[in-house]
């Protein structure tokens, strides 16, 4: 039975403990409740799926989408790929590409530079990403892009993408709690 | 009549069955008094952790609930000596009118509840 700590930690919204207890024991009971799709119910449903993949794959299992398919995660939505499975290196999907670099370094520390050119306008962008960031950039998927990552001289040249991420949470993923930080983080990353 | 859950603990007890808080009307501690003693508690309504407490402590066999919070059903399969039913699911939620009426004719019968099978028999 998963705790309200677990839950909760990946929740955009403030939550008591009990209501949190009584949704995961009637969850692992009852199955998932048809009739109650609202906003905040999808959220929990969503945590609980996390919490369920971050269990599987710790006992070393395949993420569920990969089993019998080959293509490992491939079904699998960005948010349950990046805290559930804990992805690292490049993915790149259809509308978003995504950048995970492996380990960590102290907070606060600098952990890269992400320079974003459009192709044939000669204009580029720089950003500096501070390690336990989640740097989110809204693509036009019509541009051709050159994404460059340093150090580490990752380099993406394309177009279709409707946003670029880089996860520089680190990897294992720190070991959160609830609170306004993490509801922050998720938040973005539900965005995308 | 059976009435069979998806909640509950607790070994096959028998006794009277007791119904309480009918018709929206809320229990309260004071609503238990030793002539409690050996029956089979039946309640309509959501009660508190001190009223299952206090019913525990002038030994009734058994208690049914419309609902109760996880923390609290964790906390009486391990601390209270009685069987527990929950009728719906965890949490603070009604039965409904219905079960509520069909619920309320067992006041007074001899009833068995078996809480590994999660079953009350009248």
């Amino acid at each position: 039975m998963y705790s309200y700590e677990q839950i909760a930690r990946w929740l955009t919204f403030p939550i008591d403990p009990i209501t949190v207890e009584d949704w995961v024991a009637n969850r692992e009971i009852f199955g998932r409740e048809k009739g109650d799709h609202s906003e905040q119910t999808e959220e929990i449903e969503l945590a609980y799926q996390v919490e369920k993949l971050r269990e599987s794959m710790g006992n070393g299992e395949q993420p569920p989408s990969a089993q019998g398919s080959g293509g490992a995660e491939e079904d699998l939505d960005l948010f349950l790929l990046l805290n559930g499975v804990e992805v690292v290196g490049t993915i790149d999907r259809k509308d978003y590409l995504a950048i995970v670099p492996e380990g960590r370094i102290p907070d606060g520390r600098k952990l890269a530079e992400i320079k974003i050119n459009q192709l044939g306008l000669k204009k580029e962008e720089k950003f500096n990403i501070f390690f336990g960031e989640l740097f989110i950039k809204e693509l036009d998927p019509t541009v051709s892009y050159k994404v460059q990552v340093y150090p580490g001289k990752v380099s993406w040249t394309g177009a279709g993408k409707k946003v670029f991420v880089f996860d520089g949470r680190g990897r294992p993923l720190p070991d959160f709690g609830p609170g306004v930080k993490s509801q922050e983080i998720m938040k973005k990353i539900k965005n995308i | 009549m059976t009435v069979a859950t998806k909640i509950g603990f607790g070994k096959r007890v028998k006794g009277e069955i007791k119904v309480m808080g009918g018709e929206g009307e809320a229990v309260t501690t004071h609503d238990i008094d030793s002539s409690l003693q050996g029956k089979i508690l039946l309640l309509l309504t959501y009660a508190s952790r001190e009223f299952l407490e206090k019913a525990s402590f002038v030994e009734i066999k058994a208690v049914v609930v419309p609902s109760m919070h996880y923390r609290d059903f964790l906390y009486f399969k391990d601390n209270g000596d009685f069987s527990l039913l929950v009728l719906t699911k965890f949490g603070k939620l009604d039965i409904g009118d219905e079960l509520t009426a069909k619920l309320s004719k067992l006041d007074g019968k001899e009833g068995e509840l078996d809480g590994e099978k999660m079953e009350l028999s009248v």
